[in-house]
């Protein structure tokens, strides 16, 4: 067994802590809102890339876990994760060879720690897609 | 969805969600089984945004584009290159730290290094605590996690222990010390290893 000797800092103590479930005092998980999800339009993305369809969502994975960390949204730039404006950001899938360009959009809101699900679809219906997203914004904040 | 017409469903999982919205269970497993592919990926993602490092700026220190870093991170754990888990880490101001676990060694010894290297950590945080005496806010996390981390292994391992105990017939130890015949024995090897020694010295 070879190993280097670690050295723990303040942010280590972060990590070792919430990576094994452990409390540090912070707020509650964030949760992820579905309610406003086509789930036919989900159904049938699914059905045609389920590869896309599983990529997104392990980004999103991604995200969740950083924001469970203490990380703002907006703290942070990752490759797959980008603003489209209006409060819609859009997640794309990666590492998918010869993937068909998929992005899922959803909406964060930090005071709510809530990431609603929006939307899916490929570069092709990106306008449309990104105009549905953000009348479901305007739905999101008025009934809320 | 209308939502006047739904009821509000929430998640915390990303793969739940994503079964929930296809309305295939399988797809909890798939989604699932890509998350666990990426598992040293996003752990480096989460480092770097930990120490509030832009992509740029490590791109810069490992001499190569953003892009690069970009793709690194997009990617899982299988198309990962050595040279380059080592650059990003370096980059961060991480330690690597490798632990080979050897499946043929007998489950009692892979058991020790495990406790060791647990070991090992816990008291890194003891030290660090040592190190930041004056803020009471790290020391008291450190304290509680120490004890939540006591708790578990009380918890889990007593746990085993019972289960162990309900499937196979377990000497009854306190009545095999009160009986001298079973005492006897080790000390007859005990003084046969002595005249042994005493013999070759």
């Amino acid at each position: 067994m070879y190993m280097h000797k670690y050295n723990v800092d303040r942010n280590d103590i972060r990590e070792i802590t919430q990576n094994r479930g452990v409390s540090m005092g912070g707020p509650g998980e964030w949760q992820i809102d579905v309610s406003y999800a086509s789930r036919a339009s989900f159904r049938k993305f699914n059905r045609n890339h389920p590869l896309e369809y599983s990529s997104c969502f392990a980004n999103l994975d991604k995200v969740l876990v950083l924001l469970n960390t203490g990380h703002s949204i907006g703290s942070f730039q990752l490759g797959f994760l980008r603003p489209e404006g209006g409060g819609v950001s859009r997640i794309g899938q990666t590492g998918v060879p010869a993937a068909k360009e998929s992005r899922l959009y959803v909406y964060f809101t930090q005071r709510g720690r809530t990431v609603y699900i929006l939307g899916i679809g490929t570069k092709e219906t990106q306008q449309t897609d990104i105009a549905a997203a953000k009348k479901l914004i305007k739905r999101i904040k008025s009934s809320g | 969805m209308d939502r006047s017409n739904a009821m509000e469903k929430k998640f915390t999982s990303s793969s739940d969600a994503a079964a929930y919205l296809a309305d295939d269970a399988a797809v909890k497993q798939k989604v699932d089984a890509e998350i666990s592919a990426s598992t040293l990926v996003s752990a480096m993602i989460r480092m770097r945004v930990g120490k509030g490092i832009s992509q740029s700026e490590i791109a810069k220190a490992m001499g190569c584009t953003p892009s690069k870093i970009s793709k690194l991170e997009a990617g899982n754990d299988s198309v990962l290159k050595w040279g380059d888990v080592c650059a990003y880490l370096s980059a961060i101001g991480m330690n690597l730290s490798l632990m080979f676990d050897d499946s043929s060694l007998p489950a009692a010894e892979r058991i020790k290094q495990c406790v060791f290297r647990t070991h090992e950590l816990l008291e890194d945080l003891a030290k660090l605590a040592e190190e930041v005496g004056d803020d009471t806010e790290i020391t008291q996390k450190i304290y509680q996690f120490y004890g939540e981390v006591l708790f578990n292994f009380v918890t889990r391992f007593g746990d085993s222990y019972k289960r162990l105990a309900s499937i196979i017939k377990v000497p009854d130890l306190d009545a095999a010390n009160s009986h001298e015949p079973i005492a006897k024995p080790s000390s007859e090897r005990h003084n046969k290893y002595r005249q042994k020694t005493s013999v070759m010295a």
